[in-house]
C-alpha cells in the first residue's frame, strides 16, 4: 500500500475549518459586510457589537480594500483587495490565548513543531477613534495574526472589553501551502487565487492610482458625510454608520490617487473620525433605550 | 525603677512571589521588574520589616521578586503613658491617692502594673516634664508577615507604573498586559490575595507551548529548577547568555565573525523568550549585491535577524535568529523565516534596481513634492537654502576653495534619497542610501560621505560627523531647521518637540565644540544666514527669532556642559555671558572649573564679591593715577596694571587657566586694600577714584560671566 499523501489545505478549506472553530466556540458566523471596508473592523458587527455591555460573539471572512496597496498584480505579498478572517469576543474570555492557539490546530498546525510568539503591537485606528493593547502573532517568523484586546472605539471607553482576533487569511495559507505568491495560492484543487483575483489587482490599482475621478470621490465624500450626519440627525445610526465607511473608502481612494496634501489628511481623517464617533454613541443610546436585549440572553 | 518589656527577635522566611502576564512587551520587562523590587523594598521598609536585598527575574509571561530573609513578624513595641506626678500619686502614708487609682482604671491596669519612672527617661511621652511620674506599659504586638502580605503585594502590584496599560476584565484593574496567574508564598505557605481577579495559590505553569500544566511551587531553588525543565529560564541575564553562546558556536560553525557591538539585538532577543534556541538561517547568494547595509536593515528591522560577516567585513548569506522553542526538527521553522526574509529582499532587491535607474542629481527637482514642513515648504526649496548656508559658513571658517565646492555639491544631493524606494521602505537607511547612490553616480567621495554624515548625531549622544564637509553641511541642516521653526514659532515647549529641536540643537552644539576650526564661526552670523534664506523664500522675515533661539542654543550648550561635568555655579556663572561662540564659553567654564580646585579660587571669591557688592549698581568708572594716596590703592593699582599686561598676551595664547592664576594675584592687594582704606570716602573725587579702581578690577573678572553666582566656600 502506499501511504497516503500529506494533504494541505485549500484556501476555502482554510476559512471553513476556522468557520467551524469558531463557531464551536459559540461565534455567530456572520457574512462580510457588503460596503468598502478597510479591514475586519470595520464591519458593523466589530465596531458597533464591541460597544455597550451585551455580550456579542462573531466570526467572519471579511473582504477588505486598501487602495494604496495596489501593485498591478505584480508584487507577491501586496494586494489592494484582500481577505481577513476576524473574529470578536465580548466579554474577552480569560483562555483567549489559548483558544487562538487551539484555532491554529484546527487547521492542522503543530504548535510544538512551530515558534509561535506575540509580538507587541499597540493598535490604533485614528479613523475610527479607536485603540487597544495586543499583539501581532508571528508563526516562524511571519505576521498571521493581529491580536487586540480593544479599549476604546468611536471614543466610547470598552465595558466589558472586547478581544478581537484577525487572521491574514493569504498569510496563513501561503505558509500553510508553501507557496511564495499569493496567486499561486489553491483556493480549491482546481481553481488559483490568481484565477479569482489577479485581473482584479490589475484593474482596481489602475483605477485607484490613475482612473479614479478625483472631483468625484472628493464629492462623493462630501456627500457621505453629509448624509451621515443628517442620518444621525434622524436617529438612525446604522444606515449612518454605512455612510461613515463609505466615506473612508473615498478618503482612501483619493490617498491612492495622491490627491490628499500632508495637511489635508488630518483634516479627513478628523471628519470620519467625527463621523464615528456619533454613530458609536447613538448606537449606544439605542440599545439602551431598548433595555440592552442580548443582556436577557 | 521601671524596665520596658523587649521585644522578641524575629525569625526571617524567605518570599516568592510571580505574576503571570500573557506577553510582556520586551522593552517594558526590565524597567517593570525594577519597579517591582524599588516598590517591595519601599512597602516592607515602611511596614517595619527588615528583609535581604529583594531579587527579580522575567520573562514575557512572568514577573518574579524572590527575598530571600523577610521578617516573619513586625517588632513588638512598647508605648508608655504617662499618669499623675508620684508626688501626686502617693498619700504622705504611701497610700496611693484617687488620681493614682483613677490612671489605672483609666488604663486598664492594676496598681500593681504601674510603675514609676523619671520623665527624662521617657522621651516624647512625658515631654517637658521633671520629676518622677507614674507610667503603664503597654506592649504592642507586632502583625504577622504573613498577614501584612496580604495586603502590601496587592498594593506593590497596583503601584507598578507602565508605559502603556490596559483593561481586559470587568475589575477595572489595569495592567501592561492581561494578568492570568499569581503564585504567592511566604514560608512556604500562600499568601491569600486576589489582585485583578486572579486569586494567588502555589501554583505556576510551565513554557506555554512546551509544558503547559501546573506544578506545585515549594520554595525558590524547587521553582527555579522545576521551571529549567520545563523550558523556562527565569533569569534574563542566563538567557542573554545562552544566546550569546549559541550564536558564538553558529558563527563559528559557518566560519563567520559577529558583530555584537550593538547589544540591544541580543537583549531584545533575551526578553521576547523563556526559552532561548539560536538557529542559522540562509539566502540566496544572489542577494547579496545589494548593498549590505540594506540587508542588515531588512534584517534588524522588524524581524530582528542578526547578519554574519567573513572576516573582510563582507557579509554572508546567512541570518541567526532566537526561536522560544525546543524541537526535533528546526527545518520547517528555519525554512519559515527564510521565506520571510527573502520576500523583504525581494522588496528591497526591486527597489534598489529601480533606485539605480536614477541619479540623485535627477532626484532634486521631484523633492518639490515632498514637504519639508507645512508652513517652510518643500524638501526643495530647504536644498536651495541648505546648498547657500553652508557655503556661507564654509567660506566664513575659511574652507579651501576645492572643499567649498565639495560642500556645496553634497548640500545639493543631501535630502535625494528620501524619495528613493529604499528610504521610503527603510527610512533609518536615510543618508546611507544617499551616500551609497552618490558613490555610484560617481561623486566626490567626499561629497557622498558628507552626505550620510551630515544627518550625525542621530540621537542624544551619537557620534558625530567625522569629515570637515560633513561637519559643516551637519551645522547648515540643523541651524535651517532651527531657524526655520523658531521663524514659524514652532518652538518646543514641555515634553512636546515634534520636530526633535532639542536634540539637533544640542547636536550642533557638539559639532561646533567638537573642532578648532568652527572656533571662529559667529552662532549670530549664522543664524542671520540662515534667516535670510528663509526671507529670499518669503517664508518670513522676521528677525526677532534671534534672541529665543539664542536662548535655547544656550539652554543646549548649558546641557552639553552638565554632560562634561561641569558644576552648576559655574555654568550659570558663564552662561551669563552673551553667546555668540559656544566654543569659547565653553573653554572658559572648563578653565573655571579647573581653576575652582586652586586654593586660592575661594579667598579669590570671597574678595571678589566684596569688591562687586560695594559698587553701585551700574556704576562706571576709571582710577586716576594722581588721586591715589594710600599705600594700599596704589598697591592694587599697580597690580592691576601688570596682571593686565600678563592677561592681554595669555588671551592672545588661549591661557585662560593662566588668566585665572594672574587674576588671583590681585587676591592680597584687594584684601590689603579693603582692610586699609575707606572705599566711601567723605571727599566725592576720591570716593569715584576708588570706586573706579574696583570697576576696572570687576571689568578684568567679566569674560568670565557672572562670577558673583559662584558658590565658593568662605
Amino acid at each position: 500500500m502506499y501511504p497516503s499523501p500529506k494533504k494541505t489545505l485549500t484556501f476555502q478549506e482554510l476559512f471553513l475549518s476556522l468557520h467551524q472553530f469558531w463557531a464551536d466556540q459559540g461565534c455567530i458566523i456572520h457574512q462580510s459586510y457588503d460596503n468598502e471596508v478597510g479591514a475586519g473592523t470595520f464591519h458593523p458587527a466589530t465596531f458597533l457589537r464591541a460597544l455597550g455591555p451585551e455580550p456579542w460573539k462573531a466570526a467572519y471572512v471579511q473582504a477588505s480594500r486598501r487602495p494604496t496597496d495596489g501593485r498591478y498584480g505584480e508584487n507577491p505579498n501586496r494586494l489592494q483587495h484582500y481577505y481577513q478572517y476576524q473574529v470578536l469576543l465580548k466579554p474577552a474570555p480569560d483562555n483567549i490565548q489559548d483558544l487562538y492557539l487551539e484555532s491554529l490546530s484546527s487547521f492542522g498546525l503543530s504548535l510544538t513543531s512551530h515558534d509561535i510568539r506575540f509580538v507587541q503591537d499597540d493598535w490604533e485606528s485614528p479613523t475610527l477613534g479607536a485603540w487597544g493593547l495586543g499583539w501581532e502573532v508571528r508563526l516562524d517568523g511571519m505576521e498571521v495574526t493581529q491580536f487586540t484586546y480593544f479599549q476604546e472605539i468611536g471614543g466610547i471607553a470598552l465595558d466589558p472589553t472586547s478581544v478581537e482576533i484577525t487572521y491574514g487569511l493569504e498569510r496563513v495559507a501561503m505558509y500553510l501551502q508553501e507557496v511564495d505568491n499569493v496567486y499561486d495560492l489553491a483556493w480549491t484543487d482546481q481553481v488559483t487565487y490568481g484565477d479569482v483575483h489577479h485581473e482584479g489587482e490589475v484593474q482596481f490599482s489602475e483605477h485607484n492610482f490613475n482612473a479614479a475621478n478625483v472631483d468625484a470621490l472628493k464629492e462623493g465624500f462630501n456627500r457621505s458625510q453629509e448624509e451621515g450626519q443628517a442620518l444621525i440627525s434622524k436617529d438612525l445610526p446604522l444606515p449612518a454608520y454605512d455612510h461613515c465607511i463609505k466615506s473612508s473608502h473615498f478618503f482612501n481612494l483619493l490617498d491612492a490617487r495622491g490627491a490628499i496634501s500632508v495637511t489635508e489628511r488630518t483634516g479627513y481623517i478628523a471628519r470620519v473620525r467625527g463621523l464615528a464617533r456619533a454613530c458609536a454613541a447613538s448606537y449606544v443610546k439605542q440599545r439602551e433605550e431598548a433595555g440592552f436585549p442580548l443582556l436577557k440572553r | 525603677m521601671s524596665t520596658p518589656p523587649i521585644p522578641n527577635k524575629t525569625e526571617r522566611f524567605p518570599l516568592l512571589i510571580e505574576i503571570g502576564v500573557e506577553e510582556i512587551p520586551s522593552n517594558v520587562i526590565a524597567p517593570s521588574l525594577k519597579q517591582l523590587a524599588t516598590l517591595s523594598a519601599k512597602a516592607l521598609s515602611s511596614a517595619k520589616l527588615s528583609f535581604s536585598e529583594p531579587q527579580v527575574y522575567g520573562t514575557p509571561r512572568r514577573m518574579v521578586l524572590y527575598i530571600p530573609q523577610l521578617d516573619a513578624m513586625q517588632e513588638t513595641t512598647t508605648d508608655a503613658v504617662v499618669g499623675p506626678p508620684e508626688r501626686a500619686a502617693y498619700d504622705p502614708s504611701g497610700k496611693p491617692t484617687a488620681a493614682a487609682n483613677g490612671f489605672a482604671k483609666s488604663q486598664g491596669a492594676a496598681l500593681s502594673e504601674i510603675q514609676i519612672a523619671a520623665a527624662e527617661s521617657l522621651g516624647d511621652a512625658a515631654k517637658g516634664k521633671k520629676g518622677n511620674y507614674l507610667v503603664v506599659y503597654h506592649l504592642k504586638a507586632g502583625q504577622k508577615t504573613s498577614d501584612l502580605l496580604t495586603t502590601i503585594i496587592p498594593d506593590v502590584l497596583s503601584q507598578l507604573h507602565f508605559p502603556r496599560s490596559m483593561r481586559w476584565n470587568n475589575t477595572g484593574v489595569t495592567f501592561v498586559r492581561p494578568v492570568r496567574s499569581i503564585l504567592a508564598l511566604y514560608n512556604t505557605k500562600v499568601i491569600p490575595f486576589s489582585f485583578a481577579g486572579v486569586s494567588s495559590g502555589k501554583q505556576t505553569h510551565g513554557h506555554h507551548i512546551m509544558s503547559p500544566d501546573a506544578f506545585e511551587v515549594s520554595d525558590f531553588e524547587q521553582y527555579r529548577d522545576t521551571l529549567a525543565r520545563r523550558y523556562v529560564f527565569i533569569d534574563p541575564d542566563e538567557r542573554a547568555r545562552q544566546i550569546e553562546t549559541q550564536i558564538q558556536a553558529l558563527a563559528k560553525e559557518k566560519k563567520a565573525v559577529l558583530d555584537l557591538s550593538d547589544r540591544s539585538l541580543l537583549w531584545d532577543a533575551a526578553y521576547t523568550v523563556e526559552y532561548p534556541k539560536a538557529i542559522c538561517g540562509n539566502f540566496e547568494k544572489a542577494f547579496l549585491n545589494i548593498p549590505k547595509e540594506i540587508i542588515i536593515t531588512a534584517m534588524a528591522e522588524h524581524q530582528g535577524y542578526l547578519p554574519l560577516f567573513k572576516k573582510s567585513g563582507d557579509l554572508l548569506p546567512h541570518f541567526l535568529t532566537t526561536l522560544n522553542i525546543e524541537t526535533k526538527d528546526f527545518s520547517i521553522i528555519q525554512k519559515g523565516n527564510e521565506r520571510v526574509l527573502r520576500a523583504r529582499l525581494v522588496d528591497a532587491q526591486f527597489y534598489f534596481d529601480e533606485d539605480c535607474k536614477k541619479t540623485l542629481a535627477d532626484r532634486i527637482i521631484p523633492l518639490q513634492r515632498v514637504t519639508f514642513q507645512d508652513k517652510l515648504g518643500t524638501m526643495y526649496e530647504k536644498v536651495s537654502r541648505l546648498t547657500a548656508l553652508s557655503v556661507f559658513i564654509a567660506r566664513n571658517i575659511g574652507c579651501p576653495e576645492p572643499d567649498v565646492r565639495i560642500i556645496e555639491r553634497a548640500a545639493q544631493l543631501c535630502k535625494s534619497d528620501l524619495i528613493s524606494g529604499v528610504v521610503r521602505e527603510f527610512t533609518s537607511l536615510q543618508g546611507t542610501m544617499g551616500r551609497i547612490y552618490a558613490r555610484r553616480d560617481g561623486e566626490d567621495p567626499a561629497a557622498a560621505f558628507a552626505i550620510e554624515e551630515h544627518y550625525l548625531p542621530k540621537f542624544s549622544g551619537g557620534p558625530l560627523p567625522h569629515s570637515l564637509p560633513g561637519q559643516v553641511l551637519a551645522i547648515a541642516d540643523k541651524l535651517d531647521t532651527l531657524t526655520g521653526c523658531f521663524g514659524v514659532d514652532l518652538i518646543p515647549t514641555g515634553s512636546e518637540d515634534p520636530y526633535a529641536l532639542r536634540r539637533q540643537g544640542l547636536g550642533l552644539i557638539q559639532i561646533l565644540l567638537s573642532q578648532n576650526i568652527f572656533k571662529s564661526l559667529s552662532l549670530n552670523a549664522a543664524i542671520e544666514a540662515a534667516r535670510h534664506q528663509y526671507e529670499i523664500q518669503e517664508k518670513f522675515s522676521d528677525d526677532s527669532l534671534l534672541k529665543p533661539l539664542s536662548r535655547f542654543l544656550k539652554q543646549r550648550l548649558d546641557a552639553h556642559m552638565q554632560t562634561a561635568g561641569l558644576r552648576y555655579d559655574l555654568r550659570e556663572a558663564v552662561l551669563s555671558c552673551e553667546m555668540d561662540r559656544p566654543a569659547s564659553l565653553f573653554d572658559r567654564a572648563v578653565a573655571l572649573s579647573s581653576f575652582s580646585q586652586a586654593a586660592l579660587f575661594s579667598p579669590l571669591m570671597t574678595a571678589f564679591k566684596r569688591t562687586i557688592r560695594i559698587l553701585p549698581k551700574g556704576f562706571k568708572g576709571k582710577a586716576a593715577p594722581d588721586l591715589l594716596s594710600d599705600p594700599a590703592e596704589k598697591q592694587l593699582y599697580a597690580t592691576l596694571q601688570s596682571v593686565r599686561e600678563t592677561t592681554e598676551r595669555l588671551w592672545q595664547e588661549d591661557n585662560l587657566t593662566g588668566v585665572l592664576e594672574a587674576l588671583a594675584t590681585l587676591h592680597s592687594p584687594l584684601n590689603a586694600f579693603f582692610d586699609a582704606v575707606m572705599v566711601m570716602d567723605k571727599d566725592e573725587r576720591i570716593r569715584q577714584n576708588r570706586l573706579g579702581l574696583l570697576f576696572e578690577i570687576k571689568q578684568e573678572f567679566e569674560p568670565f560671566g557672572d562670577l558673583s553666582r559662584v558658590v565658593a566656600e568662605e
